[in-house]
């Protein structure tokens, strides 16, 4: 379980975090939802010890972030992480160098699956297929939880769909999922949390599978009405 | 240690072409000056031997010989060695920046390894340690060929030999190569505490950004101010201090000094770095 | 591992190079100038020491023979060359045995002396002075020359007890420069004889007392000034020396260098009695003495080059000659460098044929070779010079 407990976090004299409190657990998809700015990616920094806190605390599994959770946790932000003259089998071997838990065959067969070229220099790839390069990196490893940022944005719709496919097949079963977005509908189907964040707080938290049974409402209908 | 080494190659490799490239620069510059400065002035001996009827021997003695020292004073060896120098200056900080600037974040990644991030500074440091290093030893090489060569070309008469030992107790020679061991290892070591303190200032930048431009600079001013208080303090009290003992002195100094910076890099990679 | 090569390549690369540099520098040290010995055994050579210096057109090396080992000043690691290893051997050994007292001070054999009881100090403080003339008018000009104070500080070694002064020296525009050519102690008076270089008037010797107890200066003579020849005078005893004097020698021009380098002292030598304070005038016959070598204690030696070595005595308060002959000891025509010391005749001089510095010690008694041995080089058209050997 990833738990962020009352997490503060400002950007000189402006607050982006007021005190989160959120929890994702394995074998859910937990999203993140708020509009541009609302401090959904600095979460995902903030988890990965890319960015410091100010205050509060974050534990993987009860534990604070240390070398190993980079062996439990991928973070797949919304730019490839790397080089731009690196070639896509290049950085494949650079993953599986330094990744105990890479995971070679599922490698390929997401390469496989995305149709990428493994000679490509990931600088040459397209919007769509960058986006595609860099969920490989991610998803090849055999890790616990993966944290994705804005996976969807500015990408072609046939890239989408492909995209959208890998939530529902193995490579994401099992794990828990932190997905960030500020446009829902893509992967409102998906999802079993969703945490409503709006000025450096989390408004709401709740079930989607829940509130659509019990109270017949929609990710959308929940946001208009905590948000309006 | 084995994600280190694999981040030193890892650095060594992404650099390596433009150094090959220097490297090229370098030989193709040397090489092709000593044998035009040698020509030149081996044409010039025998139009002024011609025009004056005089021998060798007189020409060497009126106008003096050539030696490798001539060349080495000549933008064909100097111009390299500066390139070389200005282009390891500014990758000292390019090894840093580019990982965060542009679309492809690799910052992201080298963080996000499983290893000890320090790792990723030393191996850093070590990148740029060893392509210093290895141009040092190519210079070498080269002043030894570039000295064959200059020996076959010019006759013997309006030559003088040198050692390549004593070639390098001129200039900036001596400073590349120091003449003992000891001094190499006293070079070199304040060469290596440069870049850590260098790089603890770009962590600091990298961390607190604006403000940290500030606490870099006031970081690297307080430790420029740390070396040279022995060296005044001494001054103001008549040298009551021997050589020896400020140097012992710049010694403590030195190691406390990289102590520091690189725990402080420690922390700033693990609490304070942001992307 | 293909992987690495690049990198491997490098540090191999370096790693040759590097070492190939430095282990070939030690080894071409190590093999360029040895000591040999032929007579007798090297212990002998355990309270010599001898600087000479080995040059071409493109090295020059300041070489110094100690206790049997060779030094080439320009190899010394930093360490040893910042511990003071370039010092002399005296101020070695005072930086060994009197650490603390030599700090702040200059490190030069003349400001120094000791002997069993006291060592002392004498050196100077300068401080810029200025005389302006028709100050306030256009024709204003500042003359701008150094003040000196005296620096003295005294240790009783037994007892610990130190003297320290900063005493007003000379201020006076005409002065250049001083230099301090020897310090002594005479009872309860510190002594230093002064060399003073001057504008106008002409250089001479100074002769300055200070009271030990309060540092004041209590007199000071002139004792000898230039003549107008410009030959001289010419303090013959060596002013690194730290021990006690009993006579300076002054030699007076026209004093003549023969082409060798050894000194032909002027017939009439000028000697200061350092108790009378006296200064007497004395006639030497120098074609019998022949070269100068040293002055010790009352003594002045010469040295002839027939049928070996022999060295002449003349000693000062009688007037009389000894003359030591020492037949094994075979020199040609270079600067001979001897000094006596406990019975023995220890000299050093460059061969020019073999180009090499033979070394040896005789009994001064039965003039037999205790010691022999020379200093060879095999680097091609390096010469090797002789500075000075000092015995302890």
């Amino acid at each position: 379980m990833i738990e962020v407990k009352n997490v503060k976090k400002r950007y000189g004299r402006k607050t982006v975090l007021n005190g989160v409190t959120f929890s994702a657990k394995k074998g859910e998809i937990t999203c993140l939802i708020g509009i541009n700015g609302v401090g959904k990616t600095t979460i995902m920094k903030a988890i990965m010890a890319l960015t410091p806190i100010h205050s509060g605390e974050i534990l993987i599994d009860g534990e604070k972030v240390n070398k190993n959770t980079f062996n439990k946790v991928a973070f797949i932000p919304d730019m490839i992480t790397m080089p731009p003259n690196m070639r896509i089998e290049e950085a494949l071997e650079f993953m599986a160098d330094f990744y105990p838990t890479w995971n070679q065959t599922r490698a390929e067969e997401i390469l496989e699956f995305f149709r990428l070229n493994r000679k490509d220099r990931i600088g040459d790839l397209s919007k769509g297929n960058t986006a595609k390069a860099n969920l490989l990196l991610g998803l090849a490893l055999d890790v616990d939880y993966v944290l994705m940022d804005e996976p969807f944005s500015g990408i072609d719709i046939f890239s989408r769909e492909e995209i959208a496919e890998i939530f529902t097949s193995h490579l994401v079963e099992d794990r828990g999922v932190i997905i960030t977005t500020h446009e829902i509908n893509d992967i409102e189907h998906l999802i079993d949390r969703a945490i409503i964040l709006h000025e450096g707080r989390v408004l709401k938290e709740f079930d989607t599978e829940k509130v659509r049974e019990l109270e017949g409402k929609s990710v959308i209908d929940v946001m208009r009405e905590v948000l309006m | 240690m084995k994600s280190y080494v694999k981040l030193v190659n890892f650095e060594f490799n992404r650099y390596f072409k433009i150094y090959v490239v220097l490297v090229g620069i370098t030989i193709l510059c040397q090489i092709t000056g000593v044998i035009f400065e040698g020509l030149r002035f081996v044409k010039e001996a025998q139009e002024t031997m011609q025009h004056e009827m005089i021998t060798m021997e007189q020409y060497a003695m009126n106008y003096g010989p050539i030696s490798m020292y001539d060349f080495i004073e000549t933008i064909w060896f100097i111009g390299p060695v500066a390139i070389c120098i200005v282009t390891l200056l500014i990758y000292m900080l390019f090894i840093w920046y580019r990982d965060w600037y542009g679309k492809h974040t690799f910052i992201y990644r080298l963080l996000m390894l499983p290893v000890e991030r320090l790792n990723i500074y030393f191996a850093k440091v070590t990148a740029i340690f060893l392509f210093v290093l290895g141009l040092v030893s190519l210079q070498l090489i080269l002043l030894i060929i570039e000295n064959n060569i200059l020996t076959r070309l010019v006759p013997e008469a309006l030559l003088m030999e040198m050692s390549i030992t004593s070639l390098l107790t001129f200039d900036i020679l001596i400073i590349l190569y120091p003449p003992t061991f000891s001094e190499f290892l006293l070079y070199y070591g304040a060469g290596f505490l440069f870049i850590l303190v260098v790089f603890t200032m770009i962590l600091l930048e990298r961390s607190f950004r604006i403000k940290g431009i500030l606490l870099a600079a006031c970081y690297g001013g307080v430790i420029f101010a740390l070396l040279l208080a022995p060296i005044l303090i001494n001054e103001s009290l008549n040298d009551y201090f021997y050589p020896i003992e400020i140097l012992a002195i710049e010694g403590i100094l030195a190691l406390m000094i990289g102590t520091v910076s690189i725990m402080l890099s420690r922390f700033l990679l693990n609490k304070k770095i942001t992307v | 591992m293909k992987k690495y090569l690049n990198l491997l390549i490098t540090l191999l690369v370096i790693v040759l190079m590097i070492s190939t540099f430095y282990i070939q520098k030690v080894i071409a040290n190590s093999e360029a100038i040895m000591l040999k010995t032929t007579v007798g055994d090297e212990v002998e050579l355990r309270n010599v020491v001898i600087d000479f210096s080995m040059w071409n057109r493109d090295l020059y090396k300041s070489v110094r023979l100690e206790e049997g080992d060779l030094y080439v000043m320009e190899n010394l690691s930093v360490l040893s060359r910042l511990s003071g290893a370039e010092y002399s051997p005296e101020i070695k050994n005072l930086l060994k045995n009197q650490r603390s007292f030599l700090r702040t001070k200059d490190l030069s054999n003349a400001n120094y002396f000791e002997d069993e009881r006291y060592l002392a100090y004498v050196g100077f403080e300068y401080n810029p002075e200025v005389i302006i003339e028709n100050k306030g008018t256009p024709n204003q000009v500042e003359h701008h020359y150094y003040s000196y104070d005296f620096v003295i500080d005294i240790l009783e070694k037994d007892t610990n007890k130190r003297w320290s002064y900063t005493v007003d020296g000379p201020n006076d525009i005409d002065i250049s420069f001083i230099g301090i050519e020897d310090v002594q102690i005479l009872g309860e008076e510190l002594k230093v004889l002064a060399q003073f270089y001057t504008w106008e008037t002409p250089k001479h010797y100074q002769w300055l007392t200070f009271k030990m107890a309060n540092g004041e200066i209590s007199d000071s003579k002139l004792i000898m000034f230039e003549n107008e020849s410009d030959e001289g005078p010419r303090l013959l005893n060596d002013i690194n020396n730290l021990k006690p004097e009993q006579y300076y020698i002054f030699s007076s021009g026209p004093e003549t260098v023969d082409e060798s380098g050894n000194i032909v002292p002027s017939e009439t030598l000028y000697v200061f009695n350092l108790k009378t304070e006296q200064m007497e005038e004395i006639q030497i016959d120098v074609e019998k003495l022949g070269y100068f070598v040293s002055v010790e204690q009352s003594n002045i030696f010469f040295a002839q080059r027939e049928d070996g070595l022999t060295i002449n005595a003349y000693n000062i308060e009688n007037g009389t000659v000894e003359t030591m002959a020492f037949p094994e000891i075979k020199s040609n025509d270079d600067i001979i460098f001897a000094q006596l010391k406990r019975g023995k005749l220890y000299t050093a001089f460059h061969d020019e044929n073999s180009n090499q510095i033979n070394i040896c010690i005789a009994d001064v008694d039965t003039g037999d070779l205790i010691y022999e041995g020379y200093l060879k080089h095999e680097l091609q058209d390096v010469e090797m010079y002789i500075s000075s050997l000092k015995v302890f």
